[in-house]
């Protein structure tokens, strides 16, 4: 429905987000409701993959996926280690502006220590790495060589 | 509005509260708004109708397993200004109805 006609229904996708702001977490990590999460970040999506570039007039979809953006931040390690929790933190990675995947992609390498050895985790520095960012790439391979023969 | 309802379309509109939890009902209308919508000089008053006559039980159609279908097709056809009453009365249950096996689909 949101994407049949985002512009007529500007203030209602910006209530049903605010309405869900505070429930981030435990929308992100239920077994549907991560579903709805995931529905939002490809309704307004600004790339497909997570070393694409912004399509053009992607900018306005940023209010419609900040809120999400600011949850999977605020709680790395708990959304990022939950088995549907990780799905919507690997949908942000792809699908969001870059400057909302970088600023994620800067706390999951400040936490890499927890989510590198995860199970479900582990996707996610993977996705850090796809973004081909030189500087985040650096932090990354910096941490593992540090610990190479064990995380081996 | 509802000088341009049909006698039929009328009788679903009050019977809405029953049909919308009945696998035969919920069936029955998407078919209609299907037809209603293909149709290009069809105005939507039947969908809106449907919307304005659910308001009070929409959250809880959308998390039966035959209503959220129903749900779905309303969201599809519905006219804009349907939607914004839709969303509205939505609002508050939108987390509950969220997490719900069925309701996750309507959302």
């Amino acid at each position: 429905m949101l994407g049949r006609n985002p512009g007529a229904l500007h203030h209602e996708i910006l209530a049903i987000g605010a309405e869900m702001s505070q429930y981030i977490f435990d929308l992100s990590t239920h077994p549907n409701g991560n579903h709805v999460i995931q529905a939002f970040l490809l309704t307004f999506k600004a790339s497909d993959t997570p070393e694409q570039g912004d399509r053009p007039g992607a900018e306005a979809f940023a209010a419609y996926t900040q809120f999400i953006f600011a949850a999977c931040m605020a709680y790395c390690d708990q959304i990022g280690s939950d088995k549907h929790g990780c799905c919507v933190m690997q949908r942000c990675l792809e699908k969001g502006l870059l400057v909302q995947k970088l600023a994620l992609a800067d706390v999951i390498v400040r936490r890499i220590h927890v989510l590198i050895e995860d199970p479900f985790g582990n996707y996610l520095v993977q996705n850090v790495l796809k973004l081909k960012n030189d500087l985040r790439n650096d932090q990354i391979l910096n941490f593992i060589a540090g610990d190479f023969l064990r995380l081996s | 509005m509802s000088a341009e309802l049909s006698l039929e379309e009328l009788d679903i509109c009050k019977q809405v509260e029953v049909l919308a939890f009945d696998q035969a009902g919920c069936r029955m209308m998407q078919k209609k708004l299907e037809e209603k919508y293909a149709d290009k000089s069809d105005s939507g008053v039947f969908a809106a109708a449907l919307v304005h006559c659910m308001l009070d039980i929409l959250p809880d159609v959308m998390t039966n397993q035959f209503g959220n279908y129903l749900c779905q097709k309303l969201i599809e056809v519905a006219p804009i200004p349907s939607l914004k009453q839709l969303v509205q009365v939505c609002l508050s249950s939108v987390v509950e109805v969220s997490m719900d096996l069925h309701g996750t689909r309507a959302i």
